[in-house]
């Protein structure tokens, strides 16, 4: 069995979370030490190079920044990007519901109206034959008021 | 809360600069424009190794600043200047990702940086061309190495190895539990050495 760093513990010495005895055999054995630079190294000259890089890259300079900043703000902001989702999706749902509605709405006066129609048809009817069946013309109706009906007579006891 | 490679590898040379220039970040972020000036570099060398595109690293490390400038009122210095920049950065890199996963179509990266091309930015131009290729290779292992891990790896892995974050500014950066931060490091690591191990065979 080795008495060097397994992997893990060479990770773990890596992130500082060794215990002392690692943290000494990590600092004194020439082989874990080996092993250790074979990530320290290129870590290192990694961080150099891309700090050299961006340390070279100029920012933006006090005028570039000034209109950059004073830009308005060209797209909507995440929250107004899902209200704005979402009014179209309630426009997508409510435009055929509303549709749909209003369809109904004309489908169903005719049904009520030939109910209606009906009514005034039959009362119109009535009245109609109320006036046919009138035996005298409707403007000698007062004076024909003024003769007694045949029923009246023959209780009174008739004529002569 | 540094670990025994920060004592033996090289000091970052902008952990200098950072205690005189967060000594009061409220009043900092104040001067905004000596606040892009001093993090400009670094907010864009984190973006280009997370996106791996020069002109989209340029492009969203100025989103960044105008996101930090519209909200620096909401800044009240809870955390560092640098935490929250990064933070913004870090969300800022992790949309643009789920985004260009959904435009699945897209698959040229215009400017997307070759690795090759990463090790010819020396830190030291007086090297020996020996010294020269050695480092290009390392830069270039690392580079690739880095790209293979998932997204929240590399992320926690550019804040402590690149940037020299402790935990605790990665955990405020990132928004996620100390046990999640040293899990994701553990594994970004293991994955890095693996890698960088492969290469040297």
């Amino acid at each position: 069995m080795s008495n060097h760093l397994s992997q893990d513990q060479l990770s773990m010495w890596i992130l500082g979370r060794s215990t002392s005895e690692e943290l000494r055999h990590g600092r004194e054995c020439p082989e874990c030490r080996a092993e250790l630079a074979r990530f320290e190294t290129p870590v290192s000259s990694f961080r150099s190079v891309m700090q050299e890089w961006s340390d070279q890259e100029n920012a933006p300079r006090t005028e570039e920044l000034s209109a950059l900043l004073r830009r308005p703000q060209a797209t909507l902001n995440s929250s107004w990007r899902w209200v704005a989702v979402g009014a179209v999706a309630l426009l997508l749902i409510g435009i055929p519901t509303y549709r749909r509605g209003i369809d109904t709405a004309v489908s169903l006066p005719p049904v009520i109206n030939d109910t209606t129609d009906a009514k005034a048809d039959a009362l119109l009817m009535d009245a109609v034959n109320a006036h046919l069946s009138r035996t005298i013309p409707a403007p000698m109706e007062p004076i024909m008021a003024l003769i007694p009906a045949p029923e009246d007579i023959t209780r009174q006891g008739g004529t002569k | 809360m540094k670990g025994p490679l920060s004592d033996c590898m090289e000091p970052s040379i902008t952990s200098a600069f950072i205690p005189t220039s967060l000594d009061n970040p409220v009043t900092e972020i104040q001067d905004f424009d000596r606040v892009v000036q001093f993090y400009w570099p670094r907010l864009l060398r984190f973006i280009l190794a997370s996106v791996r595109d020069r002109d989209i690293a340029q492009t969203l490390t100025q989103d960044c600043f105008l996101k930090a400038y519209r909200g620096r009122k909401g800044f009240r210095g809870d955390s560092t200047l640098n935490t929250w920049l990064m933070r913004i950065a870090i969300n800022t890199v992790r949309k643009h990702l789920r985004n260009r996963r959904m435009q699945f179509w897209r698959q040229v990266q215009h400017s997307a940086v070759p690795p090759a091309v990463i090790g010819a930015w020396l830190p030291d131009r007086r090297i020996s061309p020996e010294r020269s290729a050695l480092v290009q290779e390392q830069v270039h292992a690392v580079w690739t190495a880095t790209e293979l891990l998932s997204e929240r790896q590399r992320t926690v892995f550019l804040l402590r190895f690149m940037e020299d974050m402790n935990i605790r500014e990665i955990v405020a950066a990132t928004s996620l539990s100390e046990s999640a931060v040293n899990v994701h490091l553990f594994r970004a690591v293991r994955a890095v050495r693996k890698r960088l191990g492969r290469n040297n065979e």
